[in-house]
C-alpha cells in the first residue's frame, strides 16, 4: 500500500445513497478522493488537495456508452465501479451540488433496478435453502452442513432486510412526489 | 391520427421542457443546456433523469433518434410529439388565463 492511498472499511445498505454521497463529499473536502472499492466494503482513497467534489451513485449506467458520454459531457467523472454501482463525481461550483437525477420519478427508477437485482440474489437462495435443508442434514458431515446452514441463516435474513429497507425507501420517495 | 391525450398529459415539467427544447434536432447535452436557459434556471435536468426521459419518450414515439455521432444520439420531435406538446400548451393557456383571472378577482374583492 503506497503512502498516498488510504483504505477505509465502511458498510452501507443499498438504499443509503445519500449517506454515501455525503460521506464521499466530506472525504474529498479532507483531500481524500475515491479511487476504488471492493465487495468487502473496503474503500480506497487517494490523498490529494482538498476539493469540494460532489458524488452521485448510479445503478443504471453500467454498460451504456451513450449514457456514459452524456454524463461526461455534463462534466462527470467515473471514480469507481462495484458490481453495477457507478460512483460519479463532479466539482461543486458556486455552492450548488450537481445531480444526475433531478426528479423523484427517475430516482425511484434507479432504486427499482437495484431492488430487482437484490431480490434475484435473495429469493432463489432462500428457496434453495428451504429445499435443500433436509438432504443437507442427512447426507453431509455434521460440521459442513452446520457451517453451510449457518452461512445461509445469516445471508438470507441479511439480504431480506436489505431488500425491505430498499422497498421502504422507494415508497418514501413515492410519497414525497 | 387520433391521439388519446389522456395517455400523455399532463406532462411533467422535465418532460415538457425536453419536448420544447426539440424545436430542432439536438443531442442530450445540448438539450440539458437549452432547458436550463429556456426555463431561466428554474428547471435543471440531470443526465440520469434525461436519459430515463429519452427511453420513455422514445417508447411513446414522441421523439425519435435521427442520428448518432461519437456516442451522442441526436433526437427530434415526432409528429405525435408535436401534437402532444401543442395540446399541453393549449391546456396551459387556459390554466394561465384562469389563474390570472382568479388572482385579479381575489385582489378586487379584497379591495372592495
Amino acid at each position: 500500500m503506497s503512502a498516498n492511498t488510504v483504505k477505509v472499511f465502511k458498510l452501507f445498505w443499498a438504499d443509503q445513497d445519500v449517506e454515501q454521497e455525503i460521506w464521499l463529499r466530506e472525504m474529498a473536502n479532507k483531500g481524500l478522493h475515491l479511487k476504488s472499492l471492493n465487495v468487502f466494503c473496503q474503500w480506497t482513497f487517494e490523498r490529494g488537495a482538498p476539493a469540494d467534489v460532489a458524488y452521485q451513485i448510479d445503478f443504471t449506467s453500467s454498460k451504456d456508452p451513450h449514457y456514459n458520454q452524456l454524463l461526461r459531457d455534463d462534466g462527470w467523472e467515473n471514480a469507481a465501479e462495484l458490481t453495477g454501482w457507478q460512483y460519479w463525481r463532479k466539482p461543486v461550483e458556486d455552492g450548488v451540488e450537481p445531480a444526475i437525477f433531478t426528479d423523484e420519478a427517475s430516482k425511484i427508477q434507479k432504486f427499482k433496478s437495484v431492488l430487482l437485482v437484490l431480490s434475484l440474489l435473495t429469493l432463489p437462495t432462500a428457496m434453495m435453502v428451504v429445499a435443500s435443508t433436509r438432504s443437507l442434514v442427512d447426507n453431509t458431515p455434521k460440521a459442513l452442513h452446520w457451517s453451510v446452514l449457518g452461512f445461509f441463516a445469516f445471508y438470507v435474513p441479511f439480504m431480506t432486510y436489505a431488500v425491505w429497507r430498499l422497498w421502504r425507501r422507494i415508497n418514501a420517495s413515492k410519497v414525497a412526489q | 391520427m387520433d391521439i388519446n391525450y389522456a395517455k400523455y398529459l399532463p406532462l411533467s415539467e422535465a418532460t415538457f421542457y425536453v419536448l420544447a427544447a426539440l424545436d430542432e434536432p439536438r443531442h442530450g447535452y445540448a438539450i440539458m443546456q437549452k432547458v436550463t436557459a429556456m426555463s431561466e434556471g428554474d428547471v435543471v435536468i440531470g443526465p440520469g433523469t434525461l436519459y430515463g426521459a429519452f427511453t420513455t419518450l422514445e417508447k411513446q414515439e414522441l421523439i425519435e433518434k435521427i442520428s448518432e455521432e461519437e456516442r451522442r444520439k441526436t433526437y427530434a420531435l415526432t409528429e405525435r410529439g408535436r401534437q402532444v406538446l401543442a395540446e399541453h400548451v393549449r391546456r396551459l393557456e387556459i390554466m394561465v388565463r384562469n389563474g390570472l383571472l382568479s388572482l385579479a378577482m381575489f385582489k378586487k374583492r379584497k379591495a372592495a
